[in-house]
């Protein structure tokens, strides 16, 4: 059990990617009228954001 | 500003008669309940709670909602400080759960549970400029700029920030301590809990200027006025090397008291409120003792 939670932890910036990256850039492409200028849709286009960039986080240790 | 309060010929006294005269003139600006703060504290949740509603309902804009939500998590933390120290009510006193109510809540905003912030601010205060065993000690940097980087690096997953409170508390090892904790932990868990709510109802934008932006921009904030400046160059350790006195550029409300931070080191229990008039009464003691004052 511990470890599982140990686990989950330990890919928190994946888990902030989907839960609040993702949703944050589709609603920022909305705001900003970017989407017609996207092959994906808004909230694709913030899952493939947030997913590439918490689960990088992951592997480095680091946002930036 | 206050003219310090005339004192005898200070340079025939010894040590001890320097910090006889020192202890009067802090028991002079101690006790009583600092009401300004837990008023402070309570006002400052209000709003902070109301801009969300404010900003669902379309009632105030954004832009302006985000710098008001900012100066709240910012403020937030000094009124908790008062309650880590047993300012607001000593235990066992009448308006104890006054104290207390002040501590847990007003870090709310900041994400930094009461029971976590007591007992690493007071391993702070007993190891202020220690290298391994201050858990602030990460702020230290050799300039504004470096502090500024040093911030960013030190709350990346793996930075020295998001593990030096976890650290010292493992270090304690008390029942307390592990219980801190695992309240970190759940209240991590609920702030983040709230933040996904939020932004996959529709509401990402709001989270991030009203909650998520400003508890970044107040940390640094916090780091910079009430950690970094009042301890640097934080090379040295002890009662009258490891603080210092400074005036800042944007002055003392704008540094939050912190110019007279050498004061709270000194003497804990001196309200926040009262130790710029406590600063001036006891600067030539400060000097006798040589404490850093750069020209405050």
């Amino acid at each position: 059990m511990l470890k599982i939670v140990q686990k989950f932890l330990e890919l928190m910036p994946l888990w902030f990617g989907i839960g609040f990256i993702a949703p944050l850039t589709a609603e920022m492409i909305k705001a900003f009228g970017w989407q017609a200028s996207l092959p994906v849709t808004p909230l694709v286009a913030g899952l493939i954001l947030g997913i590439a960039w918490g689960g990088s986080t992951v592997v480095r240790g680091r946002w930036i | 500003m206050s003219a310090a309060i005339p004192l005898p010929d200070l340079s025939g006294l010894d040590s001890k008669a320097l910090m006889k005269l020192e202890s009067e003139i802090a028991e002079q600006f101690m006790g009583g309940v600092p009401w300004g703060s837990v008023t402070w504290a309570l006002a400052n949740l209000a709003v902070w709670l109301a801009l969300w509603p404010l900003t669902f309902m379309h009632i105030l804009p954004l832009w302006a909602a985000f710098p008001i939500a900012t100066a709240c998590v910012a403020l937030g933390y000094l009124p908790s400080h008062e309650a880590q120290h047993d300012i607001i009510a000593r235990p066992g006193t009448p308006l104890r759960w006054l104290n207390q109510l002040i501590g847990h809540v007003s870090t709310i905003p900041l994400l930094l549970p009461y029971s976590v912030a007591k007992l690493t601010h007071m391993e702070h205060h007993k190891h202020t400029n220690h290298p391994e065993l201050d858990p602030d000690i990460h702020t230290k940097a050799e300039n504004s700029l470096q502090f500024l980087i040093n911030s960013i690096a030190s709350r990346q997953p793996n930075g020295r920030g998001n593990r030096s409170y976890s650290e010292a508390l493992a270090r304690l090892g008390t029942p307390d301590a592990m219980r801190a904790q695992l309240e970190a932990l759940a209240m991590q868990l609920a702030y983040l809990a709230i933040l996904f709510t939020a932004a996959w109802t529709g509401h990402a934008i709001e989270a991030a200027l009203l909650w998520w932006l400003p508890k970044h921009l107040a940390q640094t904030y916090i780091g910079y006025y009430l950690s970094w400046a009042p301890h640097h160059p934080a090379k040295e350790t002890g009662r009258y090397r490891d603080t210092r006195g400074f005036k800042s550029l944007v002055g003392n409300i704008g540094s939050m008291g912190m110019q007279f931070h050498i004061i709270h080191h000194l003497h804990p229990r001196i309200p926040l409120m009262r130790t710029p008039k406590a600063y001036w009464a006891m600067r030539p003691i400060l000097e006798a003792r040589k404490c850093d004052l750069s020209g405050l």
